[in-house]
């Protein structure tokens, strides 16, 4: 009779695995913390990297939406006063706005299909633009010497200018714009001319449509008027041709006057007893006194501001304007100043589209960092497992499988992965705060980033916790498939 | 040391036990080439069930291989091992596992405890491998420590006791799933000599209460009174068997050697 008959060795859950890499753990705690801390600063970083960029991309969009509604009223605010210039004209026709076309066709009595036409013609133009932008630096030389596009395409207007152009672009490779020579020829020869025909027509009806508006409101200046009776010089100017109902008036007023008030302070500065009086309590010379200077001034606190509301009452010629108004144009400017100068450029609008908003020297960045991070917990994992070769070899003479002794390893990992992990999204995440608000300040908008801010940490979570896990299935699999003897002769 | 007699009657010994462990022509080669090393160099041997066997030799001679092959921990170059007549070589891993598990006991000269654990939670290693429900686990490894004479000990951790109260636990840990096969590396190696025969003591208690096949290596002389038969073995090859009652005991000399 045999007594010893060899069966299949049960297979044991995951429960009793991951007890036994916890009080493994518990027992090595000094080399599983170091372990540990290196994993949650390897998802600090990830962390941190995902959720700034989230939150400053965020904030600058806001800000950027801020300076450019400030720049419209000022838009809106000029064209009340002045045509529009012939190149934003163009511009307007190329990007096909409602609104200012729909200005356009009243002002120069456009038909539907003169208006087809010449939406046609400003497309064309901006074919030959983005071509003649395309050159590199050495072809545009060759080609264009010093002109624009615009200059350009006056220039090859005589046939010898444009067979000139065309033999150039032939010697040194570079493909015409529009293609073909015809193509080229009807551009400048016909295209071209009848385009600005109608953009001169255009200007010209916007310029009578500002002539009447001011004759409408009796020889006030707009922007006065526009103070005082918002609603009256809306009719007027809807009267005349202009979309109003793209304009917030009152907005336009508020803007109007502050611009005003602003305009009265710098003006007031030229004035002698002014700029000593303000020399005096600035504790400047004179010559120093300038209009930042006085805004700042003036924005440290309301008794400034009724300070110099006093000092423009008492001067001749020159009117108060009100210690709150004052104080309201003077943080009003330095706010702006301050976004501006956050963000001096448009923030990339594609950025919210892509992968959390980074740039390429951010991905680059972040995978720098993945490298050393992915050394470092390998290094610390290896280590961990030869340390423990003789306990997985005595594990192996007791009837473990080497799938539970990877199981082991691999939990304890995944163990070390989820609260390094967890210690550092939180850590990442907190710094990505502190350096938004120590670069923006208040203007740091948080709004709406709660999801994506929550999706980076969970994503650099994971990815710590399979770093663990991918770092330790190496050794720990070298280790376990060892026969137990070998492997304690390993040590 | 003077042996009495008495105290080390070995028991009835029939002729025709079944064989338990069997080994033909068992090699193993470490290195190749020139560099190539036969720790073990055609070895035949058999050991019977219920034995206790001391395996001799001198450091370098290959007990420790041969040791290693017949508990199934390293696989040979050359030949076969067969364990109750199962070719240890046509086992697959789990099966293997198995074996070792709940088929064979080990003991190993640094005794090998887990460090994190406690003595309770080391016997309790090889149940937890085999299957045993946590709460039948605890009372044999109870029972098991009792019976090594540790069971007010049990949770203590291996740092906290001394080698021979860690060589019991490694032998109550050898004997959780009633092993049939008791393999002993030089357990009392590493022991002062008073708990070494404490160790060997409880070996034999072992092997004569509960009929476990022990098979022991060692240098340690006071084992050849105690077990039936020796083998010694030298440059890889099996060098002779003995009976306990035909070896002449000489005391005062250096080893059984002649």
């Amino acid at each position: 009779m045999k007594e010893i008959v060899a069966k299949n060795q049960v297979e044991l859950g995951s429960a009793r695995c991951i007890q036994l890499a916890l009080s493994g753990i518990m027992f090595r705690l000094f080399r599983s913390s170091i372990t540990i801390v290196i994993l949650g600063l390897a998802v600090a970083f990830l962390a941190h990297m995902l959720a700034y960029s989230v939150i400053s991309g965020t904030t600058e969009r806001a800000i950027w939406a801020e300076l450019e509604a400030e720049r419209s009223l000022g838009v809106r605010l000029r064209r009340l006063e002045s045509p529009d210039a012939f190149a934003s004209l163009l511009l307007q026709f190329q990007k096909q706005d409602a609104h200012r076309l729909a200005e356009y066709s009243r002002w120069g009595a456009l038909s539907a299909s003169e208006m087809e036409q010449t939406l046609r013609r400003a497309a064309l133009v901006a074919d030959f633009e983005r071509a003649v932008q395309n050159f590199t630096n050495r072809q545009r030389a060759i080609l264009a010497g010093d002109r624009n596009a615009i200059e350009l395409l006056e220039y090859i207007v005589s046939p010898e200018a444009l067979n000139a152009f065309l033999e150039r672009c032939r010697q040194i490779e570079v493909r015409s714009p529009l293609g073909s020579r015809e193509a080229l020829e009807t551009l400048v020869t016909v295209e071209w001319p009848a385009l600005q025909e109608v953009l001169h027509r255009v200007r010209e009806g916007h310029r009578r449509a500002v002539a009447q508006l001011e004759r409408e409101l009796e020889g006030q200046r707009i922007s006065d008027a526009l103070i005082q009776t918002p609603e009256e010089v809306k009719g007027a100017a809807e009267a005349v041709g202009f979309y109003t109902a793209a304009y917030d008036f009152d907005r336009l007023a508020a803007f109007a006057r502050d611009a005003r008030h602003q305009r009265r302070v710098e003006e007031s500065i030229g004035s002698l007893r002014i700029r000593q009086s303000l020399a005096g309590r600035l504790n400047v010379p004179p010559v120093e006194i300038h209009s930042l200077r006085v805004m700042e001034w003036i924005a440290e606190n309301k008794d400034h501001a009724a300070e110099l509301d006093q000092l423009l009452g008492e001067t001749e010629g020159v009117e108060a304007i009100g210690a709150d108004n004052l104080y309201r144009v003077a943080t009003h400017f330095l706010k702006f100043r301050r976004l501006q100068s956050l963000v001096p450029i448009a923030p990339d609008l594609d950025a919210e589209d892509r992968f959390f908003g980074l740039d390429q020297s951010g991905r680059w960045l972040i995978l720098l960092a993945f490298l050393v991070c992915v050394i470092g917990v390998a290094n610390a994992m290896l280590m961990s497992v030869t340390e423990r070769f003789t306990e997985i070899a005595t594990m192996k003479c007791l009837g473990a499988m080497d799938k539970f002794i990877m199981m082991m390893f691999v939990f304890e990992a995944a163990i070390q992965g989820l609260v390094g992990g967890i210690f550092g999204a939180l850590f990442g995440v907190f710094l990505a705060w502190v350096r938004g608000v120590s670069e923006f300040g208040g203007t740091l908008v948080l709004a709406g980033v709660f999801g994506t801010v929550l999706l980076s940490a969970l994503l650099a979570l994971t990815v710590g916790i399979l770093l663990a896990v991918l770092a330790a299935v190496g050794p720990s699999f070298a280790a376990a498939r060892l026969a137990p003897m070998e492997a304690m002769r390993v040590e | 040391m003077i042996m009495t007699a008495e105290n080390e009657k070995p028991k009835q010994t029939p002729p025709d036990r079944a064989v338990i462990v069997r080994t033909l022509d068992l090699e193993k080669v470490y290195g190749s080439g020139e560099a190539a090393t036969y720790a073990l160099n055609g070895v035949d041997s058999t050991i019977m069930r219920g034995e206790l066997i001391a395996i001799m030799g001198p450091s370098g001679s290959g007990k420790s291989t041969y040791f290693n092959m017949i508990g199934a921990l390293d696989a040979p170059t050359k030949g076969r091992i067969l364990i109750d007549e199962v070719d240890v070589a046509q086992l697959s891993a789990s099966e293997l596992a198995f074996l070792r598990c709940r088929k064979i006991g080990y003991i190993f000269q640094s005794y090998n405890l887990i460090r994190y654990m406690t003595a309770l939670e080391n016997v309790t290693v090889p149940m937890t491998f085999s299957g045993t429900t946590p709460e039948d686990a605890r009372r044999r490894g109870m029972e098991l420590l009792d019976l090594v004479g540790l069971g007010d000990r049990w949770q203590h951790r291996p740092i906290e006791m001394s080698g021979g109260q860690q060589q019991r636990v490694a032998i109550a840990r050898s004997l959780a799933n009633q092993p049939q096969i008791l393999l002993a590396d030089e357990p009392t190696a590493n022991l002062d000599f008073q708990t070494g025969e404490e160790v060997l003591e409880i070996l034999r208690k072992i092997n004569q209460e509960r009929g476990v096949t022990v098979i022991c290596s060692t240098h340690d002389h006071r084992l050849l009174y105690l077990c039936n038969r020796i083998m010694w073995i030298r440059d890889g090859k099996v060098e002779r068997v003995e009976k306990r009652e035909n070896m002449t005991i000489k005391t005062g000399k250096i080893g059984g050697e002649s």
